[in-house]
């Protein structure tokens, strides 16, 4: 073996184990043939070790005591309100952005196939429609009766959603689109509304 | 280890004030001894450890739990401890000024620099001068080194803690301790090849 320098920074590296498996290996197969090197590493583990000797200051015995006796001044953090409402409601507002995405589906590839076989498309548009107003009714009543002091707010807005919805049922298509707007934006405002007001909870 | 200090710090911002005692004696040990390697003082330190504490707990409710509390806490003591070094560098005065009494003029009296039996925390020479190197180190150097050895940190919670590279971290802990070796050569002689390597380099 040919006199070479040890290397401190990878001996220590190597000690404290910070070096890669790969890197780790070939000092080790190293070590085992150089007799500078594990000389080095011997003297390195004592120098490492003489250094963590500066770790050696006591606190004092009541240190800890004295500490939480200035943290008692404080005033102790307020535990979260508990709020399994709060995951009623996203399960619920969950559940609606599901159903508006499966009946959309459910609809497009309908007026699809339709549309390809000829089909009054604005017919089947309306059926879709008229669905999705019917489940965001039902999703708004159930969060609703869920949540008593949001309840009443709710069933209102189901109620009203539910008179927009039979008002359209004989209209247009622009109408039955409108009511379809209104009835996913209030699904969603209470949704909102329900979630906020168990936070402040 | 972490996933308690985690689940500590929950406790306490669910109202449990008590359970910041099992943290604080969980790392009052490193604390006092990273910021009096930091100060050199150990009234100095063991003060400014419980002032940390207590800011620790004021701040609780920002810690992120996806990063180690460690590195958060002693991220907390090395703002404090840069705080307390700038304060004191502020106001100098010539220690060989005379000065100016009513009736002339007199010599100033200085305490001695030396150990006192405040500052004197390790036994024997030995660990007098490795502590003494220490404290001699520039500050950039002398931070990674006393986390790492006084405080007995990882090279990453070091990283975390000063909101370094962990390469840089690395580059300055073998830095620092290339000068240690340097400026203790006399305590380790014992014909190292490696020391005398390091010597000569």
């Amino acid at each position: 073996m040919s006199e070479h320098r040890p290397d401190h920074d990878r001996l220590s590296a190597y000690i404290e184990g910070e070096l890669s498996p790969d890197a780790t290996r070939w000092i080790e197969l190293h070590l085992e043939k150089c007799e500078t090197c594990r000389e080095a590493l011997d003297q390195e583990s004592r120098f490492l070790q003489q250094i963590g000797a500066i770790r050696n200051i006591e606190p004092p015995q009541d240190f800890t005591e004295a500490v939480m006796a200035r943290v008692a001044q404080q005033p102790a953090f307020q535990p979260p309100a508990e709020v399994p409402w709060r995951k009623v409601a996203g399960w619920s507002f969950g559940l609606a952005a599901s159903l508006v995405a499966v009946l959309g589906l459910g609809a497009w590839v309908a007026i699809s196939s339709e549309a390809v076989a000829g089909a009054n498309t604005t017919g089947l548009l309306s059926s879709a429609i008229t669905g999705l107003a019917e489940i965001s009714s039902f999703v708004i009543s159930t969060v609703g009766s869920f949540l008593s002091p949001a309840m009443a707010l709710a069933r209102a807005g189901a109620t009203i959603v539910l008179r927009l919805f039979d008002l359209a049922r004989n209209s247009g298509l622009a109408v039955q689109l409108g009511v379809l707007l209104a009835t996913v934006t209030l699904n969603y405002v209470f949704t909102r509304m329900v979630l906020n007001y168990q936070r402040r909870q | 280890m972490d996933t308690d200090d985690r689940a500590i710090v929950e406790a306490v911002l669910n109202g449990h004030q008590h359970r910041y005692a099992d943290l604080v004696g969980r790392y009052q040990s490193q604390i006092v001894n990273y910021v009096c390697r930091m100060l050199g003082n150990y009234e100095d330190a063991v003060d400014l450890s419980q002032d940390i504490f207590l800011k620790a707990y004021s701040a609780l409710a920002t810690y992120q739990p996806r990063y180690p509390f460690a590195a958060w806490l002693f991220r907390i003591a090395r703002n404090a401890a840069i705080d307390e070094l700038r304060r004191r560098r502020v106001p100098t005065v010539s220690l060989d000024a005379p000065l100016e009494f009513e009736d002339g003029t007199g010599e100033r009296e200085v305490a001695s620099l030396g150990p006192t039996p405040d500052t004197v925390y390790l036994e024997g020479e030995f660990e007098d001068r490795i502590s003494a190197a220490v404290q001699a180190l520039p500050e950039k150097y002398r931070e990674p080194i006393v986390l790492r050895h006084a405080a007995d940190l990882s090279y990453e919670e070091i990283a975390d803690a000063l909101e370094l590279p962990i390469g840089t971290v690395k580059t300055r802990i073998f830095r620092a301790r290339e000068a240690l070796r340097r400026s203790l050569t006399d305590l380790f002689e014992d014909d190292s090849p490696a020391l005398a390597s390091a010597e000569t380099s």
